[in-house]
């Protein structure tokens, strides 16, 4: 029996095994290899027989039975006529059935084969099979050998025998055939999903942004993202793009369901997104377009979350819309971590002409706004405990002043921890985006006294933006009106309109202030110092602002080029 | 700017809101100018809600402090914000006008 294990091993090993498997024509010489091992194994049956009173108790047959079942007739045969050849140049009483029988155990095999178009034909069958198979065999040695006297006793006594080990034979190997088919099968099955999730995995991974930094010429923000997709794959999805030179719209959204479809989903979700999105529609807006167009045509009953923010990176304005995604979180440069406010949407894809709405969050230099999916507030742990919102409030709070990239892998790493080993269950995504603040501001005015308090308006912005002194950004603000009033009241004798430039750049914990003007040449350095010891009768009405400007400054300088009066100032943050 | 009016025993009190700068001291100007015609010689500032002041609304403020002198009357600053208060010290004025802390302490300066 141990041969029958061995040689069913040796079979599987064989290429001619895969073409069975296959169900594909076997080769010629897969054939003749065939034919050979089980005419061997045929001889080998006989050899290893029992003499029963003159005859062989064995199982030849079993050899050719099984060539023809999975071979087909041809291979059947062949490994008969071995079989049978062999045991006819051995002699005896039997020597004609039996040899006659070995062949017919191929044929009848390879007919079976036919019968089934190449299909195994299972344990059950073949073991029947093998069993009848030798059944006739006895019937015919009974027919054929004379004296019927002589021939009785011993098929009497070697008949039961003979089926039984027959068919025991025939049964283990069938068993193991049979097995390593369903193996196969299985594995099949398993590749075949395997390749649609490595394809889900593809769509997903090679449509989201993966180059980071993506904007390395824009130094008020700096992002990072992952999107770790689950074994299947569960259709989350980030993006960001510039609208213009100011405004930064950024996605984060999760597909419902899994697999091709939902990454399918996905991708049309963002390239909708991308092309709806547009400066002059606030993220509501776009939420509702791609709501709309998503909705047409829904049959899969596929929806998709999704929050999507426009930043304006002058101001650090974020202006937000949800579609029943989490809420993001704001992680302040203080440390403090807190959840955006919660709006009300629905998820995008489950009901046409909703109406989304918008809220708005200042960012500050220094803030992170951190997205993500329900991967990672949904992992689990082996425990089978959520890592919930609440958790991972404490990751967040547990660090803070990293780059973005830092941050991710902080957030990643906490939600790796808890769940301390237990699967991915679903995507994890996560982005960050921390906003670094304006580090220049460049402001326009005409010369008419009504400009300088926008611009005051829009340092207060900068300044706040990038989380400046008070104190210093009213000073600032003081010195360049004193400067501007001066060159406003008095630099364009000839009136007419004329452009005032100013530029502020933060350079370390220097504000860099230049004002450039075409009016009249003056040097607001030249100016005498004003006596501020005077008496309230002494004191002269004026002469004030440029005194304050070089007392509040930490340094002032004056140019006159190309015809413009230009002014650099310096004023050191603390 | 905005500035609102409260006729005291002791004194006229301007409540000035927002920003004091060169366009809207002109208003502050006539304003003084108006209360001195009508008599007012002692006069508060309350700049609890101002939140900016340039040399134009120092100027004003200079203007009336020397005409109320004067006619014998006073000009008193109540409620300067931190910023305010270091324009006042760096153009000197703290040593010429009387400030307070708040409206009601302005009013025993009289």
């Amino acid at each position: 029996m141990s041969v029958v294990m061995v040689l069913a091993y040796v079979l599987t090993r064989t290429r001619a095994y895969a073409a069975i498997m296959a169900r594909k024509e076997i080769a010629l010489n897969q054939q003749i290899g065939m034919i050979l091992i089980f005419g061997i194994f045929s001889i080998y049956g006989t050899l290893s027989g029992i003499d029963v009173m003159g005859a062989i108790a064995n199982i030849r047959d079993l050899g050719p039975a099984i060539a023809g079942l999975i071979g087909g007739p041809w291979v059947g045969i062949g490994a008969g006529l071995i079989g049978g050849l062999h045991r006819y140049t051995m002699g005896g009483i039997t020597y004609i059935p039996c040899s006659i029988s070995t062949v017919i155990a191929g044929l009848a095999g390879g007919l079976i084969y036919q019968y089934r178009k190449g299909e195994f034909v299972g344990i059950t069958g073949a073991v029947v099979f093998m069993a009848l198979m030798e059944a006739f065999h006895m019937g015919l040695t009974l027919i054929i050998v004379k004296p019927f006297s002589q021939i009785l006793p011993i098929i009497q006594n070697i008949s039961l025998p003979m089926i039984l080990t027959n068919a025991a034979g025939m049964g283990i190997f069938a068993f193991i055939i049979h097995n390593l088919m369903r193996e196969r099968e299985t594995q099949r099955t398993k590749e075949l999903i395997e390749s649609e999730l490595s394809v889900a995995r593809e769509i997903q991974m090679s449509i989201v942004p993966k180059i980071f930094p993506p904007f390395p010429e824009r130094p008020e923000f700096d992002m990072f993202a992952v999107l770790e997709p689950a074994k299947e794959v569960g259709g989350d999805l980030y993006d960001f793009f510039l609208l213009d030179e100011d405004h930064l719209c950024f996605t984060v959204g999760d597909v419902s369901g899994k697999g091709v479809p939902a990454s399918l989903y996905m991708a049309v979700t963002k390239t909708l997104i991308k092309a709806k999105a547009d400066i002059m529609l606030s993220p509501a807006e776009i939420l509702f377009q791609v709501n709309n167009e998503l909705c047409a045509d829904n049959d899969s009953g596929m929806f998709v979350t999704e929050f999507l923010g426009i930043l304006t990176i002058s101001s650090g304005d974020l202006v937000f819309s949800n579609g029943g995604h989490n809420i993001p979180y704001l992680h302040r440069q203080n440390g403090e971590v807190e959840a955006l406010p919660k709006i009300p949407g629905l998820a995008l894809g489950v009901m046409e002409d909703f109406e989304y709405v918008c809220a708005g969050v200042k960012l500050r230099a220094g803030d992170s706004l951190v997205l993500y999916t329900d991967g990672v507030t949904e992992a689990m742990n082996p425990a089978g405990e959520l890592l919930r919102e609440q958790r991972l409030e404490n990751i967040l709070r547990e660090f803070g002043g990293e780059v973005a990239r830092e941050e991710v892998g902080r957030i990643l790493h906490g939600t790796r921890q808890f769940m301390n080993g237990a699967s991915q269950s679903d995507d994890i995504t996560i982005l960050v985006i921390k906003y670094l603040g304006p580090k220049q501001l460049e402001f326009r005015l005409k010369n008419k006294l009504a400009e300088i308090e926008p611009l005051a308006r829009a340092i207060e912005s900068f300044a706040a933006a990038n989380n400046l002194p008070e104190q210093a950004i009213f000073q600032v603000n003081l010195c360049l009106d004193e400067l501007l009033t001066n060159t406003i009241s008095y630099g364009f004798p000839e009136g007419g309109q004329h452009e005032i430039t100013v530029g502020i750049v933060l350079q370390g914990g220097t504000l860099v202030i230049t004002t450039h003007d075409d009016g009249l040449a003056f040097n607001p350095l030249e100016q005498a110092e004003a006596d501020v010891s005077q008496s309230i009768e002494e004191r002269p009405i004026g002469g004030l602002g440029i005194h304050l400007v070089r007392n509040m400054m930490d340094e002032i300088e004056y140019l006159r080029e190309s015809g413009q009066n230009v002014l650099v100032m310096k004023k050191l943050i603390k | 700017m905005k500035i609102k009016e409260d006729k005291k025993d002791q004194a006229m009190v301007l409540i000035i809101e927002g920003r004091l700068d060169t366009i809207t001291s002109k208003t502050l100007e006539k304003k003084f100018l108006t209360l001195m015609e009508a008599g007012e010689k002692n006069i508060v500032v309350d700049f609890t809600d101002m939140d900016y002041i340039s040399s134009a609304g120092l100027r004003v403020l200079l203007m009336a402090a020397k005409k109320t002198a004067k006619l014998g009357g006073k000009v008193v600053l109540a409620a300067l914000s931190d910023n305010v208060q270091e324009v006042f010290d760096i153009a000197g004025f703290t040593s010429i006008f009387t400030i307070t802390g708040s409206q009601e302490e302005a009013m025993r300066a009289f």
